[in-house]
């Protein structure tokens, strides 16, 4: 029996609970892609690209690019040399936060910031979607201020902890 | 010389080598995991209750989608408390762009996985792999979907509701699976370092998981020098799980606090009495004046008999008064005061019994939601209303005048607007 049992994990590469999980789920995700594959063609074509196109533009276009940024700016900010300079409060945290919340902003309200429903909001609604641009630029402007605050208040305190050092 | 040898990984991103993120590892990754564990449940849970308070089985109320055997329903949608759909879809929307922050965050700690080698290593990872394509694919595709969609930007060409509900049951198929094989994992990594112990460390302390040794443990195995701690990465994320939280808030809360949520996609439209949010206006549905003028009157069906009564005749009737939400399925809501005649005695003039369902038809005819039905329970609850009057004063033409339906616990645009006709029948829901 554990013979048989020992054959099978070295066959599939797991217990038999994990097979009959895998096939309970994809069970499920047939149901599903079936049920999408009732709407029309014109539908469904939009369906899968929306669906590849979201991981693609995920995993193809956004993580590299923020990558790449990251390490363009590593390479031009002051403090990063290859060595660790551990001395100083980093600063790139500084620029880095607030940049990652105007970009994660961006990505979720961008529909209505760009006025791209604009149309459909206008005859659903009444209202138009031109205030959100100036609302979504004063956010990011407070939220680069409030960083520039703790950056300034960070480098007073590491003043202040350089001159306590010295007179001691 | 082997095609794929699994100890010669080609250049580039397969190579552990490439990755430097000292922050990368498994604690981290559960951490991330284990909110979007809460998160992910709740929202999946709401999203699936709100295709129920449709009560697709009636009429035709699942929009020309064919019910298949996804679509088990356990109960009629209930119509206590009558903020019930308010707070579903409320939490839905708002705890789905809580999470997509998250998500992000997540799917950026374990990006390594996506470049592994060798890509196969038996069937089961296999299997492990090609579900992972539905659970990421399936994640993206619901957030965005969802995301898009309460903003009005149809940018995607296909019928959201449809592709949004069958994209969930593939993603929480996928999810669940992932859960089983993974929670051992997540369980303890989080325990490995005390739980929240790592958040304490300043970036000087901040310093790469201890794992590098196990290959594919996500640590990297060159790391560079930090420059932000995990503390200011999941302080990150968790300042834009908040932001993006308020926004969900107040818009689904209205009120006072709809001020709270400055990007939220819905406000309040015009002033005075009908001064509240409108879902779609007159002008959209294309409604004239000349339709809802004196001509019009409201057409009543069933037991086999069809009566007319005009506006006059309607607010002769006894008329009533309640508190009731209009609970988009975007997460807005908006409670007014609502006047008007119960929607039982109207079936009562008909002589109808008291398990029918009722169907109203908008003038509105090229509307997808142009005609909504009803259940039993709905029909019987006396706040149920066609309503003439809101907040005191008469229905404004973008607000549904001359009638309207609006009752407890039901989807926004199941509150018929434009009302033209009633026909009443038995039903079996």
């Amino acid at each position: 029996m554990r013979g048989r049992a020992q054959d099978f994990r070295r066959l599939y590469g797991a217990g038999p609970l994990h097979l009959i999980g895998a096939l309970a789920s994809f069970a499920v995700i047939g149901l599903a892609v079936f049920g999408w594959f009732e709407e029309p063609w014109e539908s469904l074509k939009y369906i899968l690209i929306w669906f590849l196109g979201a991981v693609l533009a995920h995993d193809m276009v956004l993580l590299p690019l923020y990558s790449v940024l990251d390490r363009l700016a590593r390479m031009r900010l002051p403090g990063h040399s290859p060595a660790p300079r551990r001395t100083r409060p980093g600063g790139w945290v500084y620029v880095r936060v607030p940049l990652i919340l105007s970009g994660l902003i961006l990505l979720v309200f961008g529909a209505e910031i760009f006025e791209e429903g604009d149309a459909t909001f206008f005859t659903a609604s009444g209202q138009h979607q031109h205030v959100y641009l100036g609302r979504y630029l004063l956010i990011v402007a407070c939220m680069f201020g409030v960083s520039l605050l703790a950056f300034l208040l960070s480098r007073l305190r590491a003043r202040a902890g350089t001159r306590a050092r010295a007179g001691e | 010389m082997k095609l794929i040898d699994p100890d010669r990984p080609p250049p580039g991103p397969f190579r552990e080598s490439f990755w430097r993120s000292p922050l990368r590892g498994p604690w981290l990754t559960s951490v991330l995991g284990l909110a979007l564990l809460v998160a992910i449940p709740l929202i999946a849970v709401t999203g699936f209750l709100s295709n129920a308070a449709y009560n697709p089985r009636l009429g035709g109320n699942s929009v020309g989608r064919t019910l298949g055997p996804l679509d088990f329903y356990l109960f009629t949608w209930p119509t206590h408390p009558s903020w019930l759909y308010a707070f579903t879809q409320g939490v839905h929307v708002t705890a789905g762009l809580a999470a997509f922050p998250i998500l992000l965050a997540k799917l950026w700690s374990v990006f390594p996985r996506l470049f592994e080698w060798p890509p196969v290593r038996s069937p089961a990872h296999a299997l492990e792999r090609l579900s992972l394509a539905f659970l990421v694919g399936g994640a993206l595709f619901e957030f965005a979907t969802g995301i898009l969609d309460i903003q009005y930007a149809y940018l995607f060409k296909f019928f959201f509701t449809d592709a949004h509900y069958y994209g969930a049951w593939a993603f929480t198929a996928a999810f669940v699976f992932h859960v089983a094989i993974k929670f051992t994992t997540m369980r303890s990594a989080v325990a490995s370092r005390r739980a929240l112990r790592p958040l304490m460390d300043g970036l000087a302390s901040t310093a790469p998981e201890p794992a590098a040794a196990i290959p594919g443990s996500l640590v990297a195995a060159a790391p560079a020098a930090p420059t932000m701690s995990r503390r200011a990465l999941l302080g990150t994320v968790a300042t834009g799980s908040l932001f993006l939280f308020v926004q969900g808030l107040g818009d689904s809360l209205g009120g006072p606090l709809r001020g709270l949520s400055i990007l939220g996609p819905r406000d309040r439209f015009g002033s005075g009495p009908n001064g509240f949010t409108v879902n779609r206006t007159a002008l959209a549905a294309r409604i004239t004046r000349e339709q809802v003028g004196a001509a019009w009157s409201l057409e009543l069906s069933g037991a086999g008999r069809t009566i007319h009564l005009s506006r006059e005749q309607l607010l002769a009737m006894t008329q009533h008064t309640y508190d009731l939400p209009i609970a988009c399925v975007e997460g807005w809501s908006t409670t007014q005061r609502w006047t008007g005649v119960r929607v039982r005695d109207l079936r009562a003039l008909l002589g109808q019994g008291a398990g029918a369902s009722a169907t109203a038809t908008s003038l509105e005819t090229d509307g997808v939601f142009s005609a909504a039905t009803l259940a039993h329970n709905e029909v019987a609850d006396a706040r149920t209303l066609l309503a003439l009057r809101v907040n005191g004063q008469q229905l404004s033409l973008d607000h549904g005048y001359p009638a309207r339906i609006i009752g407890p616990a039901l989807p926004g645009v199941h509150c018929t607007k434009w009302v033209a006709r009633i026909s009443f029948g038995e039903s079996s829901a």
